[in-house]
């Protein structure tokens, strides 16, 4: 029996499962049907090979590129919270700490759900590289050189990641009810023009699940005694993240220069926290305040914010700037951080801001925190 | 303050190539290519697929669309005159970028005539992406990758040779 064309295409391309691939080559070298066409194929293969080909690529070189671009995205602090809702599953124990600190009571949504928290208000928590170094210190005096976040509880993100569509700005209508809510865009202040297209993307649901039994072992191991209520385990807690909003200024320059002078803001709702029926949220945040490894300064810190249940706790290191704002009668938090670039000084800042229960986050390069500002006010 | 995670730098050896290539065949602008391939990874970062997606077919899927969107979007067409790539300090005379230049209007010419699914399979594999990422970025069974191919290859051929 011959093989059609596909197959000894796969076949060619080293896609075939082992037992087919003896069949195939014992075949060919009787049929001279097949192997004409396997040349035929071959022929066509380099053929194409060298028609699509394009001028090579220094890799290194990329990668120095990104890297520059990634840092650049990211040392903006709000980017660490998009992060907090892209990353929570790599960031397990980031999440759970910071999640579960941050927890407070408004309705019953489900059945079996007693809490919704919503998450209003920003506090910066500073964070030095000595408190990292501390905990990493504290984990290896205990033995416990590597912790697989795996067997600490379960976390499950539900909705669709890549699919962020895009709308024109004339369309906020359509924006608004492809979101679900109502929001507010700055206005072109001082050259910043808003980019044409919007982003707008699907929102997503974090779920997770604490072993309990491991975790407090793992507290008991560094001798603390505050333990999660046994009652936690195996129960679902989750974060709701609704769907975003994305708008990008032009850069004040009109160019691609190494200085880049613009702005991004996201648009989402205050994120949610429901908290499983029968769950003591003040005993959790006891236990997570109280874990042994958490360095003292951060803990007095986080041990410190008054509306715990409503407060994100946005961690910053403790070379930005941090002040609070209101803005047109709305709380709101700035962050900024200088650093030397190549040639310029250069300036990132950030700023955060809950106006009626939607969040807005500006990202800001080589935009003074008062320039932010001035933006953020300028939203109708 | 952030570090990025070794396997990142992982994924980028073994993407990056495969996603430039693929890219700068859909769009025919080699700089641009390298832009849209950097905002691929930057999307991989900020908006990671979910654990279990198969990252090879995640990524072509991004690139297929940023590059298609760059496509339709093409207002940028007055910066894309004849844009010449860093040939690193080897001296290209303009004969030979000409000539060249002719050639990939030519592919892109012969590409952009092409059904578009059997396009996007001949370039993913060309750009070095396996059957089952082909499969996942273009939503066809893995089983009939290897027709497809064979499919695209004639066409793209035949096109190819009725092009002047």
């Amino acid at each position: 029996m011959c093989f059609d064309e596909g197959t000894l295409q796969s076949y060619l391309d080293g896609e075939i499962d082992e037992s087919l691939k003896e069949q195939i080559k014992k075949h060919l070298d009787t049929c001279e049907k097949c192997s004409v066409k396997l040349n035929e194929l071959k022929n066509l293969n380099s053929f194409l090979d060298k028609a699509l080909k394009t001028s090579s690529i220094d890799l290194n070189e990329a990668w120095q590129n990104l890297s520059k671009k990634i840092n650049k995205e990211e040392r903006g602090v709000f980017n660490m919270f998009r992060k907090y809702k892209k990353y929570i599953a790599a960031a397990a124990a980031a999440a759970v700490i910071t999640a579960s600190i941050a927890l407070p009571p408004v309705q019953k949504a489900e059945a079996e759900i007693l809490s919704l928290f919503r998450l209003n208000n920003f506090k910066a928590v500073t964070i030095t590289p000595d408190d990292l170094q501390d905990i990493k210190n504290k984990f290896y005096q205990a033995g416990n050189k590597e912790i697989d976040l795996k067997q600490y509880g379960d976390i499950k993100v539900i909705g669709d990641y890549g699919s962020s569509k895009e709308i024109s700005k004339n369309n906020l209508d359509k924006i608004k009810s492809y979101v679900g809510y109502n929001f507010k865009i700055p206005q072109d202040v001082d050259n910043f023009k808003l980019r044409d297209n919007i982003y707008v993307e699907k929102g997503q649901t974090v779920e997770f699940k604490l072993n309990v039994d491991k975790i407090n072992n793992l507290i008991k191991t560094f001798g603390g005694n505050k333990l999660l209520p046994e009652n936690l385990n195996e129960k679902t807690f989750k974060i709701i993240l609704g769907n975003s909003v994305h708008i990008s200024s032009t850069d004040k320059n009109e160019s691609d220069s190494q200085k880049n002078i613009s702005y991004g803001l996201d648009i989402m709702k205050t994120p949610e926290i429901i908290v499983p029926d029968g769950v003591d949220i003040e005993k959790v945040r006891d236990a997570v305040i109280n874990m042994p490894f958490i360095p003292d300064d951060i803990r007095n810190q986080i041990a410190s914010i008054k509306d715990w249940k409503t407060t994100i706790p946005f961690p910053v290191s403790d070379t930005d700037d941090i002040k609070d704002v209101t803005i047109n009668g709305s709380k709101g938090i700035v962050i900024s951080k200088k650093f030397q670039g190549s040639d310029i000084l250069e300036v990132y800042s950030n700023l955060a801001l809950n106006d009626h229960g939607v969040i807005y986050l500006f990202s800001g390069n080589n935009i003074s925190p008062d320039e932010l500002i001035k933006i953020a006010e300028s939203m109708r | 303050m952030f570090k990025i995670p070794d396997s990142f730098k992982d994924i980028f050896e073994k993407y990056y190539g495969k996603i430039y290539h693929q890219i700068a065949l859909i769009i025919n602008d080699e700089d641009k290519a390298q832009d849209i391939a950097q905002e691929v990874f930057i999307k991989l970062i900020k908006n990671p697929p979910h654990n279990d997606e198969n990252i090879g077919g995640w990524l072509s899927k991004v690139a297929i669309n940023r590059a298609l969107n760059f496509i339709r979007s093409e207002k940028n067409l007055k910066s894309r005159e004849l844009k010449v790539s860093q040939f690193n300090g080897d001296f290209v005379s303009p004969e030979d970028i000409a000539i060249e230049k002719i050639e990939v209007d030519k592919v892109r010419k012969v590409l952009s005539k092409m059904d578009r699914r059997d396009m996007l399979c001949l370039v993913l594999k060309h750009s070095g992406y396996n059957y089952e990422e082909i499969s996942i970025s273009l939503g066809i069974k893995k089983s009939s990758v290897g027709t497809t191919i064979v499919r695209a290859h004639k066409k793209f051929k035949e096109l190819y040779e009725k092009e002047v």
